[in-house]
């Protein structure tokens, strides 16, 4: 029945279309396929420059390809900015080691009866060519002495304490550090021993040397890598003794200082959301 | 979904070695001043059958496994001693007078042992004398139900401790994903390779399993509802509970050495499938994120004092190995060589990480790299696909599984590379194996 229906209509259809083609002239059929050849050439530019589209979801994936593309370069940058600073970290650990290595032969010579009457080098670090002892960097923070004259590299020391700092032995990491800082204050090292020897007070709970020494690397080493950590680790200090505020300060400098910190500006946020509840 | 497999087979260590660049190589490292290769073995003079019972076929296998076991802790040099002397220890009482004989061959312990069956099962009875004087430094009768290997390996735990001080492996255990007829399960075995079991019957891909403090739990990554989730798997009913089975990603599983704490690594079901390292609190119950970077950060590893984390993330591009505090702050980047660095492992003792390095084959190995990302060394070397280590609790020793034609093997493998043996006898293919607490 359905079909005798639709077969029907598609006759109407068909008689109705070869009635109108013959009132029609040949130039009305001629102007009427130029209107559609129009219409259809401004729906497909319409088409294209809407955002729904599928011309322009095209686009937006292009630009997310390419967005993609920059982000692997940025990666693949810092991969290797990282791999740089890694290789010049070396260099300097070896530039310090030979330095130290030269000045103790310096002395050595110079003490025998016919060494050169004048040091060879002079290292970086004004412990190595002050023997005089110099006052611990943090007030407060123990450091035993040693001979005046250093016969470890600070590179020696610090991986010596970094690797009781890993293995938990944070007392004697504590008094390595110290004793890198006290005999090398000029060392690149310098600034990183002083935030472990923070780091190993703080997981001996030994609050408020930590904060001494976290000061420490935000205000006596400018340059420190380690200096946006160190207000992150403040503001965790001050949580631990319950002083909201200070926390809470303390990450806010995060979020102010470093921006481009993302791994701890996110983990401040996280910090300051909780200090709100 | 190209992803998700992507980065389950990141997790696995096993990703397409094709699609990297060219690798880096392990610095050379002398690590025999780290273990006992060389450098400090106690001489020993062993005395069997000290009470001059009759002997049977069992006691002589006994007595054989003591000896195997005294060799493998790698601490002890066995001597022979003259032949009147061994005619006293044979038919003499292991009294001060037999331990003060073996004095002049330099001897610093003489070990006697006596197997015997009671009611009460098997006995040993182990004695540690000091040739010096004779005095007796360890004297103690270990009985078992069981297997008479598990009081052996007890005794000599004790006779180790007694001389070098260290706590020894004869109550660990292994657990692994080891490949079946129709899919894959959970496996245990003892340290030694023994008393295989099979936990699960689930026939479905899993791995990453880690031991609880305790060794009462396991807990797992198993595809047993489709998607990667994290199961608590107790070993004594074989109760199962579900840990983790957030949308995505729920991979990478390690306890914290105390045990309190379990880190993870998630997804949440976002739409990048990045993974991000989550630390759960068994105490507070409180599940904290701890990296925030757009890259995937998984395979958390604990140090021992659980102050810090080492882990995987490829935030620069390639899998690299980082380390962070506890509280996700302080991240430093720890391997530099070559494009691709997974499956970190802290050691028990903290000095050493253990991870999977490419070689110059392209050929995934096992390396080491000091916790300050200072020195670095590949100690597997051959052929083979080396996968997934796993410290011994003493941190001596590390298990992985290794790869040779499609077949992995459970491997056992000294610190520094040496003594490579295949652990246990299981048929076919061994999935990331972890080896429990002491």
């Amino acid at each position: 029945m359905k079909k005798k229906k639709a077969l029907a209509g598609v006759g109407i259809v068909c008689v109705f279309g070869i009635a109108l083609s013959a009132c029609a002239t040949q130039s009305d059929m001629s102007d009427l396929r130029a209107q559609m050849d129009s219409l259809s050439t401004r729906v497909s530019k319409v088409e294209t420059h809407s955002p729904g589209s599928g011309g322009g979801g095209s686009q937006l994936a292009d630009m997310e390809t390419r967005l993609d593309n920059q982000k692997l370069r940025i990666a693949r940058l810092r991969d290797r900015m990282e791999r740089i600073n890694h290789r010049l970290d070396q260099l300097m650990n070896k530039i310090e080691t030979q330095n130290a290595q030269l000045s103790s032969l310096g002395k050595a010579g110079a003490n025998g009866p016919k060494g050169p009457a004048t040091p060879i080098a002079s290292p970086p670090g004004k412990g190595a060519s002050a023997p005089s002892p110099a006052p611990s960097a943090v007030p407060g923070v123990a450091v035993v002495k040693g001979p005046s004259q250093p016969t470890e590299s600070p590179d020696m020391i610090y991986h010596q304490a970094y690797s009781d700092y890993q293995q938990g032995h944070f007392d004697v990491a504590i008094h390595e550090f110290g004793s890198l800082v006290e005999q090398y204050p000029d060392s690149h090292l310098a600034s990183s021993a002083v935030f472990w020897e923070a780091q190993s007070n703080y997981n001996l709970q030994h609050y408020h040397r930590a904060l001494a020494l976290y000061d420490a690397v935000i205000h006596k080493y400018v340059g420190s890598p380690k200096k946006a950590t160190a207000y992150y680790k403040k503001g965790q200090v001050y949580e631990h003794l319950n002083d909201r505020k200070l926390a809470v300060h303390n990450y806010r400098r995060v979020l102010e200082l470093f921006p481009l910190e993302q791994q701890l500006g996110d983990l401040a946020k996280r910090r300051l959301s909780r200090l709100d509840e | 979904m190209l992803k998700k497999c992507v980065l389950t087979l990141l997790s696995l260590g096993v990703i397409s070695f094709g699609l990297l660049g060219c690798p880096g190589r392990a610095h050379a490292l002398d690590l025999s001043v780290i273990t006992n290769e060389s450098t400090l073995f106690f001489k020993i003079v062993t005395v069997q059958n000290m009470g001059h019972s009759l002997e049977t076929l069992w006691t002589r296998k006994a007595e054989a496994l003591v000896r195997k076991d005294l060799e493998s802790t790698g601490y002890f040099q066995i001597l022979t001693p003259p032949q009147n002397i061994q005619d006293m220890l044979d038919h003499e009482p292991l009294d001060t007078t037999l331990a003060k004989a073996v004095g002049p061959l330099g001897a610093e312990g003489v070990i006697g042992t006596q197997f015997s069956i009671g009611a009460n099962g098997v006995h040993l009875h182990g004695i540690v004398r000091d040739p010096i004087n004779g005095s007796v430094l360890l004297d103690k009768i270990y009985t078992t139900h069981g297997h008479v290997r598990l009081i052996i390996h007890r005794f000599i735990d004790d006779v180790l401790f007694q001389f070098a001080g260290i706590r020894g492996l004869a109550e660990s255990r292994l657990a692994f994903i080891g490949r079946t007829h129709r899919g894959y399960d959970l496996f245990t075995m003892d340290f030694d390779g023994e008393n295989l079991r099979r936990m699960t019957y689930d026939n479905v891909l899993a791995f990453n399993p880690t031991w609880s403090r305790d060794k009462k739990h396991i807990v797992y990554v198993t595809y047993l509802h489709g998607e990667p989730q994290i199961i608590d798997y107790e070993l004594k009913t074989g109760h199962r509970k579900m840990l983790f089975a957030y949308p995505g990603l729920n991979i990478t599983p390690q306890f914290s050495s105390k045990g309190s704490k379990l880190a993870v690594a998630l997804s949440k079901g976002r739409s990048s499938q990045h993974t991000q390292i989550y630390v759960y609190s068994h105490g507070s119950q409180f599940l904290e994120r701890l990296t925030y970077s757009h890259s995937n950060n998984l395979s958390p590893t604990w140090d021992p004092g659980g102050h810090s984390l080492a882990f995987v993330s490829d935030r620069d591009g390639h899998p690299q190995l980082f380390v962070m505090d506890s509280d996700g702050s302080n991240v430093r980047r720890l391997t530099f060589d070559g494009n691709y660095n997974v499956a970190p492992a802290w050691s028990p003792r903290g000095d050493w990480i253990a991870y999977v390095c490419m070689n110059d084959l392209h050929r995934p190995k096992i390396c080491l790299t000091s916790p300050d990302g200072s020195a670095h060394i590949q100690i597997t070397h051959g052929t083979g696909r080396d996968d997934s280590p796993s410290w011994s609790p003493d941190g001596r020793f590390l298990i992985y599984s290794r790869q040779i034609r499609g077949h992995s093997s459970l491997m056992k493998i000294w610190m520094d590379g040496h003594g490579r043996e295949t652990v246990g006898h299981f048929p076919r293919s061994v999935l990331t194996p972890a080896w429990s607490g002491p």
